[in-house]
């Protein structure tokens, strides 16, 4: 029996800090559990690469610069809207047009196209630091394509990944 | 353990304290011990591997994946149900060994439906881009 907040011997009184204590064990339990399963199956790094290569494998056969954009990415390309635009994944395509001189640069055509997450920030960093785990995994394929047009094209493609 | 009034039972307090503690130890242990079997890391590991694979189809191909090991773990689980489905109006693999949820994974290529078939008795999983 409880009189005026204390309680008679023997009997278990039902305190925030029993259920504190209760949260701070479970927390730690399941966290540590959680990072640790996380950690073995990391595949943002590999998702990336893939993301990468599918999208500049598909321009390299239907590139047309009058057309490009990312609903033509998403026809053709065979990428799934939802899933790109859900916010784990970002692409962004950057079309130079290519000089057959050494000595001239190649000449930027248009804005990058961006499709889901603007995710620049964190590869840019990662480009010059090196790989950082909390950050999502990006990669980058560039390639020489012959355009419709009969031009030749410099895309680089830029992915990053964050499903976990 | 402390009686009520009457000396009958034990108090309201001491009942929900206990009930309390015992689905606490209880739901640890239920998570510690799932995760311990592997359970999770199958899980996980497979619907990654799985969807890994689907977004690497080229079009016009077949993969056919192996779910020995995914059968295996089911049957250690007893667990009854389909280990795994491919959904794809949602593009997501679910890899289930244990019951509870699974693990679920997103792929980013587009499947068309009736693509995706799973052979129980030869135990494989056949998907084609």
């Amino acid at each position: 029996m409880l009189i005026k907040g204390k309680k008679a011997a023997g009997e278990m009184v039902i305190s925030p800090w029993m259920i504190l204590n209760f949260a701070i064990i479970g927390i730690v339990i399941v966290t540590g559990i959680l990072i640790f399963l996380a950690a073995q199956a990391d595949v943002r790094d590999q998702e990336a690469e893939i993301l990468a290569t599918g999208v500049l494998d598909c321009l390299s056969e239907k590139f047309s610069l009058t057309d490009l954009s990312a609903n033509f990415i998403f026809e053709n390309c065979n990428l799934d809207r939802k899933v790109i635009e859900g916010g784990d994944y970002y692409i962004r395509l950057t079309v130079s047009r290519a000089s057959l001189s050494v000595s001239e640069m190649n000449e930027r055509v248009g804005e990058p196209i961006r499709i889901g997450v603007n995710w620049d920030t964190e590869c840019d960093f990662q480009e010059k630091q090196g790989k950082e785990k909390n950050f999502p995994q990006c990669a980058e394929k560039s390639g020489f394509i012959l355009g419709k047009d009969n031009e030749y094209y410099v895309v680089e493609v830029r992915t990053a990944s964050n499903q976990r | 353990m402390k009686t009520n009034k009457r000396g009958v039972g034990p108090t309201a307090s001491t009942i929900v304290f206990l009930v309390i503690t015992i689905v606490f130890f209880a739901s640890m242990f239920f998570f510690v011990s799932r995760a311990g079997s592997g359970a999770d890391l199958i899980e996980k590991v497979h619907s990654k591997q799985i969807a890994l694979v689907i977004d690497s189809l080229r079009p016009g191909t077949e993969v056919r994946f192996d779910l020995a090991e995914l059968y295996e773990a089911a049957e250690k689980n007893n667990y009854k149900g389909l280990p795994v489905i491919v959904n794809t109006n949602n593009n997501e693999v679910t890899v289930n060994v244990a019951g509870g949820e699974g693990n679920k994974q997103k792929f980013f290529t587009k499947l068309e439906a009736g693509s995706v078939s799973l052979n129980q008795e030869e135990e494989v999983l056949i998907v084609k881009s």
